[in-house]
């Protein structure tokens, strides 16, 4: 678990033990070579363990994949492996669904009206959060206990809410009403309890000198926020816009229920939903939508993963 | 409902100012001085977090369990009485006469008890599988990731072909070349909810295991290398050294995980439907608001499992620190 | 200690004046506004409907079509029609959210005219949500097929869309191979047929070895109940009393047994069963017979042809001996709306319009769904699947129980069907009849 392996990594056992440290080997007494050899044994095992575990967890990737590329009654006859395999007798009509999905559907716009929300929930989230945060983490001021009560509070007791009572907020007591109803949309993503909780445990662990250093050189609260505390918390700042976009991206219910009657709004979930529920759809064309709707997820995942971990890790989650 | 939300509004802003006071006599006190230039700013920086927590997650939170003391009906948006705690003798009947309710219960507290240590295991064994810097450790990080990513409905899709009750179905077709089965999994009392327990941890694995990726990450080297000196084997290091370290980390996931599992509705809605032997407590609840149209009662439904579940997190809380 | 006091009666003083907060909100609810009509800003009577699908499916863009004609009618009475697209979506439905909370607004929030499925009528209408529209129309009700209106202890409350049936459709090849010859098949399909028929039917099909039925027992949700009813019915029996609000001595009566007992038979005869692909039937040659609504005629026709090389058709619901054969009716209707408006005229005549036969005709073409209006011509061949459901739909047709819980009764019946797969009739009915009794009265107010 802690050795430190330098070896060039390979699923060949020969041309792994060829990479083994070569200047020393001779020098080896016998004794050595075995744990060498054993050395490659344990690598070759977790390789394989690895891919198999891997197989199980990104079954229904390839599973979605592969329904995507069948007609209905191909996907309906697959059965055992087949499942997970595209249908070698049809080959031909392997992207038909897509062409579908993109002609007849036209996703288009509704994948940039979510980019859209996304990312203006993801800059408002972090300043808001952030800056609550900051204030928690690093000012004394009284009432300080209470607010932070309240955090844990919420999230060690998350209360089970219907929706009805935030639709009846935005739309008789805001009033948001015609295409300001997106505003409606938005909002709530952007104010998180957990994230302002992942800002304050990260916050914490940022010593208070930077924060002094920037002061003497006669920095506000705000510049020193902006310059001085979110340049040194990428990680968290990742992580934070990462699950905020993957939460955004995949809300169907409540933009559906408050941009009833603006279909050029809608996200890009309610026309999955719209799609779905389309009298004479066929699955092919279901996951081929899914498909489509979940790259930017992925890609997102993918970019910041090495942030993830370190703002997790980072923060240390003390709740 | 505007009117009520100022009330609330004030209540908030009076308890507030109550503990604040309550604050600056303690700080008086102890001698100890507030910056007043900075409590200011550090109120007003707060500020838009406190309107938007206000707006949208307090006052939604209030007027829900609010709901469990009247008739509300969903066709009779006009007509909503206060009705007491008759929501709850109504339910409390349920649970005695071993009615949906009972039977919700049950399968929550089964459900639970499996799928808290089966996730937060396989978690911690992804984890320290992947804890290693080797070429391909992303990728298979990706790959453990995917099935949190990928929609509950593709999933469902996927695990009711696996499962199907025929030969059609993957695991039957497997058991039927040992001359075994077909059975129907979903429908067998027993088996049922353990499926469901085992998909659900399959599915939500992957992102605790990235938690305790990084509380791995943070405990230090030395500490291992150090541990080796002194002749420690890898059980040792683990019992000694990795679960200390993931303390924090371990009750995080724990409270984390348990109250996801107190809330599961989706996969036996989408597995196998309302039926007796699947349904889960917030599944009751969902289809006494939705289907049945009664909110104030699926209401008073959730305000219980607020305050049980809240319950059992402050206690594992406190006893595990 | 002292401060640690005043914390926490502070602490449970806010408390309790949130919860106070909180619940003054469930108080009466803020009057409901009421004008007179609606007009827009060219002095142009406004009427709305609310339609459940989304604007870019064929139905969706029949209805708007219907809606455009309209508009180019009553231009020189200056009356505006304005259609909006909720799309039904399943789990939390967001259409019927959308209606009930447009709806607690008044003042002509809600839409003048809304679709809405069938079985829901008994619990909008009780609301008060829907006008008893049953003097507003007069005789225009006759030139619907009588079993389609949507009717609440004989008010009219909605004019159905368009309808569907459901049948047992059936592999023509299958059945030639077990015996059941062309004669036979078109016999049941002209004077109906008994559990007995049916069963011995299935007899056959299971000694060559198929599986005789796929009676959808797994199903889940509505689709179980919409397939299943009828075969209550069939047997002589009802689900509820007339009000809708007994289920004891209905439910578990002998005759609603009796149907019970003829599922629970093909079950126990390995007739039918729940671990049936629900594929299988169009997708090979190992069912016989499959229990399906209409919409599945389009389906085979577009996806599975390629599957009944030798033919296929739809039988229809068989019935107990001596008693009528009944069948599944009921699809989406619409219904004027108690929004606040006080001048029902101009949906009066929307209503009118949507239902016609030239916007029955249009949107049934959409859809593939049967139309609801005697009045229109019909030229579907006698034995034909279509011609089948239709004659069904005129002459057998019941729709579901009319009453305030029906989604509790189809939740119910789901458990009960989900039941027999272990249980007697006998065993199974007691706790459903109890839960489902329950229910209803929770529902009544």
């Amino acid at each position: 678990m802690t050795d430190i392996d330098n070896t060039a990594v390979l699923t060949d056992e020969t041309t792994t033990a060829d990479a083994a440290p070569a200047p020393a080997a001779e020098e080896y007494t016998k004794a050595k070579i075995p744990v060498a050899k054993k050395k490659v044994a344990l690598d070759t095992a977790w390789y394989i363990a690895g891919i198999v575990l891997s197989l199980i967890f990104i079954m229904p990737i390839l599973y979605m994949l592969a329904v995507s590329t069948k007609s209905q009654i191909a996907a309906d006859r697959a059965t055992g492996i087949a499942l997970f395999l595209p249908d070698f007798a049809n080959l031909g009509t392997f992207f038909d669904n897509y062409a579908k999905v993109f002609t007849d559907y036209g996703i288009w716009r509704n994948a940039l009206n979510s980019l859209m929300y996304a990312a203006i929930a993801i800059v408002l989230n972090i300043i808001v959060n952030g800056l609550a945060g900051y204030v928690l983490s690093k000012f004394d001021f009284p009432g300080k206990k209470f607010f932070t009560a309240i955090i844990i509070f919420l999230i060690i007791v998350p209360v089970e809410t219907s929706i009805i009572p935030l639709y009846t907020i935005v739309t008789e007591m805001l009033h948001l009403n015609g295409p300001m109803r997106v505003a409606g949309v938005i909002l709530p993503a952007v104010i998180s309890i957990f994230n302002i909780f992942l800002f304050m445990q990260f916050f914490e662990s940022i010593p208070k000198d930077y924060e002094e250093a920037a002061r003497i050189d006669g920095a506000g609260n705000l510049k020193i926020f902006f310059k001085v505390i979110l340049p040194l918390s990428k990680p968290i700042v990742a992580t934070v816009a990462v699950f905020c976009f993957i939460g955004v991206w995949n809300d169907y219910l409540w933009p559906m229920m408050l941009l009833t009657g603006y279909q050029d709004l809608m996200p890009i979930q309610a026309v999955l939903q719209t799609i779905q529920n389309i009298d004479g759809v066929t699955t092919g064309e279901i996951m081929a939508s899914l498909v489509v709707t979940s790259i930017p997820i992925f890609i997102i995942y993918i970019a910041a993963q090495k942030y993830i971990v370190q703002g997790f890790g980072s923060a240390g989650l003390k709740i | 409902m505007t009117t009520i939300a100022i009330i609330i509004l004030a209540a908030f802003a009076v308890a507030l100012a109550a503990l604040i006071a309550v604050d600056i006599v303690k700080a008086k006190r102890a001698n100890v001085q507030y910056h007043l230039k900075q409590c200011i700013a550090g109120y007003l920086m707060m500020a838009p977090a406190i309107a938007l927590a206000f707006v949208f997650v307090l006052l939604p939170i209030l007027f829900s369990l609010g709901y469990a003391f009247t008739d509300y009906h969903m066709y009779y948006p006009n007509d909503i009485h206060f009705v007491g705690v008759s929501n709850f003798t109504e339910l409390f009947t349920e649970i005695s006469n071993k009615g949906e309710l009972w039977f919700a219960i049950k399968n929550t507290a089964l459900f639970v008890v499996l799928v808290v240590p089966l996730q937060i295991g396989l978690a911690l064994l992804l984890a320290l599988f992947t804890n290693r810097k080797k070429r391909g450790v992303k990728v298979f990080k990706v790959c453990f990731f995917a099935p949190v990513v990928i929609s509950l409905t593709v999933t469902s899709f996927l695990w009711l072909q696996i499962l199907a009750p025929n030969e059609s179905g993957l695991l039957n077709s497997f058991l039927g070349m040992f001359g075994v089965g077909p059975i129907d999994f979903l429908r067998d009392k027993e088996t049922a909810m353990l499926w469901i327990v085992l998909l659900s941890a399959w599915q939500g694995c992957g992102y605790q295991m990235l938690i305790f990726s990084s509380g791995l990450t943070n405990i230090r080297n030395d500490l291992y290398e150090a541990a080796s000196l002194d002749g420690a084997r890898g059980w040792d290091k683990f019992v000694n050294i990795t679960v200390p370290g993931l303390k924090s980390t371990l009750l995080y996931i724990m409270i984390t995980v348990f109250v996801g599992a107190c809330r599961v509705m989706i996969q036996p809605m989408l597995m196998t439907g309302y039926e007796l032997h699947t349904v889960t407590l917030s599944y009751y609840m969902y289809q006494m608001g939705y289907g049945s149209k009664l909110i104030g009662l699926s209401s008073a439904v959730a305000l219980m499992m607020t305050i049980v579940i809240g319950a059992i997190t402050l206690v594992q809380r406190k006893v595990l620190k | 200690m002292k401060r640690s006091r005043i914390f926490k009666t502070v602490a449970i003083v806010s408390a309790a004046a949130l919860l106070a907060g909180s619940l003054a909100a469930c108080g009466p609810g803020g009057g409901r506004e009421e004008i007179e009509s609606r007009t827009d800003k060219y002095g142009n009577t406004l009427v709305t409907i609310m339609v459940h699908k989304d604007s870019s499916t064929q139905e969706g863009k029949a209805y708007q079509k219907c809606v455009d004609e309209f508009n180019a009618a009553y231009k020189s009475e200056n009356i505006k029609a304005q259609i909006s697209f909720v799309a039904q979506t399943s789990g939390v439905d967001q259409y019927e959210g959308t209606i009930s909370t447009l709806y607690g607004q008044g003042g002509g929030k809600l839409h003048d005219i809304i679709a809405f499925d069938a079985p829901k009528c008994a619990g909008y209408a009780k609301s008060n949500m829907f006008v008893d529209m049953t003097d507003l129309i007069g005789d225009y009700v006759n030139e619907f097929i009588p079993a389609s209106v949507n009717k609440v202890d004989g008010k009219v409350y909605g004019l159905p869309i368009q309808e569907s049936s459901a049948g047992f459709f059936y592999n023509k090849k299958l059945l030639n191979d077990a015996g059941v010859s062309d004669t036979e098949i078109d016999n049941y399909k002209t004077n109906g047929w008994t559990f007995e028929q049916f069963k011995s039917v299935c007899a056959k099909l299971k000694s060559k070895g198929k599986t005789p039925v796929d009676m959808q027992l797994t199903a889940k949700g509505e689709t179980s109940t919409f397939l299943l009813y009828p075969l209550g019915n069939a047997a002589g029996g009802e689900y509820v009393s007339p009000d809708g609000k007994t289920v004891g001595g209905y439910l578990d009566s002998a005759e609603t047994k009796a149907g019970f007992k003829f599922i629970k038979d093909c079950i126990d005869n390995g007739y039918t069963g729940y671990n049936i692909n629900s594929t299988d039937f169009l997708t090979s040659d190992s069912v016989g017979m499959f229990l399906s609504s209409g919409w599945t005629i389009p389906e085979i026709n577009n996806q599975y042809a390629s599957n009944f090389t030798n033919g296929w058709g739809i039988l229809p619901y068989p019935h107990a001996q001596g008693k009528p054969a009944v069948s599944a009716t009921g699809s989406w209707s619409f219904a004027i709306t108690n929004n606040g408006i006080k001048n029902k005229s101009a949906a009066v005549k929307l209503i009118k319009w949507m239902t016609s036969d030239e916007s029955a005709k249009r949107i049934t073409d959409a859809t593939g769904m049967l139309p609801a209006k005697t009045t229109m011509q019909i030229d579907y061949a006698p034995l034909s699947p279509e011609g089948v459901l239709y004659d069904q739909l005129v002459n057998t047709g019941k729709p579901r129980p009319a009453m305030a819980a029906y989604s509790d009764f189809s939740t119910e019946f789901n458990l009960i069907i989900s039941g027999l797969s272990e249980n007697s009739v006998e065993k199974v009915l007691p706790d459903r009849v109890t839960s489902l009794q329950t229910k209803i009265n929770r529902n009544d107010r």
